[in-house]
């Protein structure tokens, strides 16, 4: 049983590094999570400066 | 690939500061309180009385508070700041319900943290590693799991799921699987006896640091290494196999924990092939991760959050390396249960995940509104911080390199725990500053200057708006793919729950007919008692329940625990590390009276000892045991009892001489699986011989025999062997006044090598014979000098001789010889006078008052005369030879046999 589910495991990640390989077009889909991610983190911190940036023009000095 | 943006209201931020903030306070707290429980329990190895008046106080509580407040109230309350932060940014939406945080934040810590700590302190929790807050605080942390995931992964729900970036991936896998797994090792170990239940806490064990650390951390690491370089991760395809693999793969690592113990060979060797591939994953994820690094590594530093993280990634694959190796059965052999362990699990928990969530809290301190931080202290902490771990690692290692060389070797086992003594104040020094270091990140978000920005009330419905007005831009084809990851983290599910199977169920069920047949009689009432303090005081820390199936167990312990032994343990004791000796034969290896001595004042019967006194289980001394002591003497002669009323009686010539040699382990792979019979207790294996070769002139062998005695015998003889100690008085019978006695050399070569049973003189079969040839000639040498007067009057021997056949002859045999008809039914067995010669003194003390602890009763009715010439005659027997065989029940008798 447990010789099975090593197997099955190296398997499936076999597949996913032959899908990887062959398909190039999936590239992209793969990969765009991590560029997603940076934009979303950029749009966050961009707003939270400007509240930043507001709220001490309000109270410079805390 | 940039989202449609739109501006969300000024007067509310996208996350939740206060809960944030809650967290990380608490998270503080949580870590400053359980390094100090750590602290003192490192400081009580050397200090074993220190705090000992107390129950709340032994280390085996204190121990217990360590590890679950490391895990609970420092990690957990850190994920959780963390996950407020980050989860806007990797689900494209707020937390589910800000109220619902609040709720979570008061249940985690004062409905399970702190009744955890409290309960446990209190002498409320289970023997179970990773799992030790009692039950009912266990059913809280489960409920506060499942809000968890009701929390941060509801989110991700509403969320595309084609575009969620790895870290995403790890929050859900994390909370998910530990809402999962934490029922396997606190619930199962409970309804499964024994070995069954520890194939369950097994799992457990590895998936605390697994399915919940690890992911939790990762999701760190994957969330700081990018956001402060400003460049993703080098391929997110990469992190994804990584991920997968780890929760494929992390789950069927679990029995490592118990290699070459009862649990069927199929789940070990499964066990140490996922430890392998494990490693191997791990080189996967931190090469991408160190990768997205490559060019911009001034960043570590000059940012001091992303020191932390980056550091947590390298020592990740320093402990995960270290980890596959420790599975390997021929590494693991040597060093499993030693101090090597110790230094891992230091590694992983404070070099992998403390630093990963130290880091974490600084990158979101450095961002939160308002709050004091102080970039100066941050530095101070990372520098006590990591040079406290290294050198604790390195000090923790060599000790386990130490020990698991001394225990290969024949010396005993206090050789060991005197090797380790340096190591371990060491590590007190090394505890120290890692203390110093997390005061000192503490301090970081406690002062300096205010960070820029005005708090403002976070809105969960201006969150909830803003998440809306972002729209996700649809790739090519990603309409079916997105079913992909549905479905393969269907496929996680399946292969967590196989794991469970694999390891878990199928060897508890190989285990059920072995188990059926174990013991018919379970414990009693009064050794359950015995045994659930056993466990409430962390005994099972200290000493191991399993006498492993490799040669240096066996020849150190005795036959290997199988798993019917365990058929009434719930739950399982078996334990994982060894300061202590292991205990599973310790039935007939110590006496009770030993056994009360030695709980009351360890050091009082074994000087070196660093085990803590148990004073609360004594009404002021060690004579005065309360029912909870007795209670606990009745379960620790349980242990094997089973086992050694199931070994055959040896026929195979003199025990003593018994071939204990294992079966070479070149020629079994597996590392001396097919174990020769041997009995209960591995006797030496050279026989008596060598030991009567002493020689009580040499001054030599008298030092050596000076410095063992002092070491091993001196808590009950006293230093000078004259028995008058307080240790001496509360044993029955006393520890001898080895002054007042001469000893035969065949004697003492008995007593040494088999004890006395029916008193607490133990066997030192365990010394080496160089040890034990010292000590009889250091004992000879305390004795009396030989007799050079004019011989006993004969008149007075023939009215001696005739008191003797009347009052004695019965137990002592018609010549002194200790075989008289009602010897074979004494323990310890009557003394044969031709071998022991008692001073005139204490003889005549033993005759007018008895021995207590013996069947030796008093004779008040004795005259005078009669008793100086029953004494004059008993002692005319020393050195001369008996004609009358002792009888072979005395013998085996001496010899330990059951």
């Amino acid at each position: 049983m447990i010789n099975f589910i090593i197997v099955a495991v190296t398997i499936l990640v076999g597949a996913l590094i032959l899908i990887w390989w062959l398909y190039p077009l999936v590239r992209p889909w793969m990969e765009a999570p991590k560029h997603r991610f940076l934009a979303q983190e950029a749009r966050i911190e961009s707003a939270r400066r400007k509240e930043v940036a507001g709220s001490d023009q309000k109270r410079p000095e805390v | 690939m940039s989202p449609t943006v739109t501006s969300q209201p000024e007067s509310s931020p996208r996350v939740d500061y206060d809960l944030i903030r809650a967290h990380g306070w608490a998270a503080v707290l949580g870590l400053m309180v359980s390094a100090l429980f750590g602290l003192t329990v490192s400081l009580k190895f050397h200090l074993p009385h220190l705090l000992s008046q107390h129950a709340w106080s032994t280390w085996g509580r204190l121990r217990y508070d360590h590890t679950q407040g490391i895990l609970f109230a420092w990690l957990g309350n850190g994920f959780l700041a963390f996950l407020y932060h980050a989860l806007p940014r990797l689900a494209s939406r707020p937390v589910t319900s800000r109220r619902l945080g609040w709720a979570m934040f008061w249940v985690w810590n004062l409905a399970a943290v702190l009744p955890g700590w409290t309960l446990v302190l209190a002498g409320v929790s289970q023997p179970l590693e990773w799992a030790e807050f009692p039950l009912a605080v266990a059913l809280v942390i489960e409920f506060a799991l499942v809000l968890i995931v009701v929390q941060f992964v509801m989110p991700f729900v509403g969320a595309k799921l084609s575009e969620i970036y790895v870290a995403g991936w790890y929050l859900i896998g994390g909370a998910v699987f530990t809402a999962l797994a934490y029922p396997v090792g606190n619930l199962l170990p409970h309804l499964l006896p024994g070995a069954a239940g520890a194939a369950f806490s097994g799992l457990w064990i590895h998936d605390a640091v697994g399915l919940l650390v690890t992911p939790l951390t990762l999701v760190i690491a994957y969330y700081v290494l990018p956001v402060a370089s400003g460049r993703p991760v080098y391929s997110h395809f990469y992190s994804m196999v990584g991920f997968w693999l780890l929760f494929l793969v992390y789950p069927l690592n679990g029995t490592h924990h118990y290699l070459f113990s009862a649990i069927p060979m199929a789940a070990q060797r499964g066990a140490v092939v996922a430890s392998i591939y494990q490693g191997l994953d791990v080189i996967l994820v931190v090469a991408n991760l160190l990768l997205a690094l490559v060019g911009c590594m001034a960043l570590v530093g000059s940012d001091l959050a992303l020191r932390f993280v980056w550091t947590s990634v390298v020592l990740y694959l320093v402990v995960s390396i270290q980890g596959s190796l420790q599975a390997v059965m021929s590494f693991n052999r040597a060093v499993h249960f030693t101090d090597w362990v110790i230094g891992h699990s230091h590694l992983a928990m404070i070099g992998f995940a403390s630093f990963g969530v130290m880091g974490g809290l600084a990158h979101i301190w450095e961002r939160l509104p308002g709050v004091r931080f102080s970039r100066r202290a941050l530095g101070w902490s990372y520098w006590l911080t990591t040079i406290g771990l290294l050198l604790m690692v390195v000090d923790l290692t060599a000790a386990g390199l130490v020990q698991a060389a001394l225990w290969h070797s024949s010396l005993s086992w206090m050789t060991s725990v005197r090797a380790s003594r340096g190591f371990w104040l060491f590590r007190s020094v090394d505890g120290a500053l890692l203390l110093s270091g997390f005061g000192a990140f503490a301090l970081s978000l406690l002062i300096g200057p205010r960070q820029p920005g005005k708090w403002r009330p976070f809105s969960q419905a201006a969150a909830e708006r803003d998440a809306d007005a972002v729209a996700p831009v649809a790739l090519p084809g990603a309409n079916w793919l997105g079913g992909v990851y549905v479905w393969t983290f269907a496929a996680g599910v399946v292969f967590f729950v196989l794991s469970f199977v694999v390891l878990g169920v199928l060897p508890a069920r190989a285990l059920e007919r072995e188990m059926a047949g174990g013991p018919e009689r379970g414990y009693t009432a009064a050794e359950l008692r015995g045994r659930m303090i056993y466990g409430r005081d962390g005994c099972a820390y200290c000493h191991t329940q399993q006498v492993r199936s490799t040669p240096d167990d066996v020849r150190r312990f005795g036959v290997p625990s199988a798993a019917w032994e365990t058929a009434h343990d719930f739950p399982q004791l078996w334990g994982t590390r060894r300061i202590g000796p292991d205990l599973a034969r310790e039935t007939t290896r110590h006496p009770a009276d030993w056994q009360l001595v030695h709980l009351y004042n360890p050091q009082s019967v074994v000087p070196d000892s660093v085990m803590p006194p148990f004073p609360w289980l004594f009404d002021g001394s060690a004579a005065k045991p309360t029912q909870d002591a007795i209670d606990l003497v009745a379960y620790l002669r349980t242990l094997g009892q089973a086992a050694t009323l199931q070994q055959p009686a040896p026929n195979a010539g003199p025990l003593l001489q018994l071939d204990t040699t294992p079966t070479p382990s070149s020629q079994d792979p597996m590392g001396a699986m097919n174990l020769p019979q041997v009995p209960m207790r591995s006797p030496r294996s050279g026989g008596l011989g060598e030991i009567l070769a002493f020689d009580a002139r040499d001054p030599g062998q008298i030092q050596v025999g000076a410095d063992v005695f002092r070491h091993n015998c001196s808590g009950c003889h006293g230093m000078r062997g004259s028995g008058d100690t307080a240790t001496a008085a509360a044993l029955f019978p006393h520890a001898l006044n080895l002054t007042a006695f001469r000893f035969s050399a065949p004697l003492l070569s008995r007593v040494l090598v088999a004890g006395i049973p029916g008193s607490a003189m133990p066997s030192w079969s365990e010394l080496s014979a160089a040890e034990l040839q010292g000590v009889a000639a250091y004992v000879t040498s305390l004795g009396p000098p030989d007799a050079t007067g004019a011989p006993p009057d004969p008149a007075l021997l023939r009215a001696g001789s005739a008191v003797f056949a009347t009052h004695c002859a019965t137990c002592h045999g018609s010549e002194g010889a200790g075989n008289g008809t009602m010897a074979g039914v004494l323990r310890p067995v009557p003394a044969n006078f031709h071998e022991l010669q008692p001073g005139v003194p204490v003889a005549l003390q033993a005759v007018r008052q008895g021995v207590a602890g013996t069947a030796m009763p008093a004779w008040p009715n004795l005259t005078e005369a009669e008793v100086q010439a029953v004494v004059a005659y008993v002692r005319a027997f020393y050195g001369t030879p008996s004609t009358v065989a002792a009888p072979p029940a005395s013998l085996s008798a001496m010899q330990g046999r059951p």
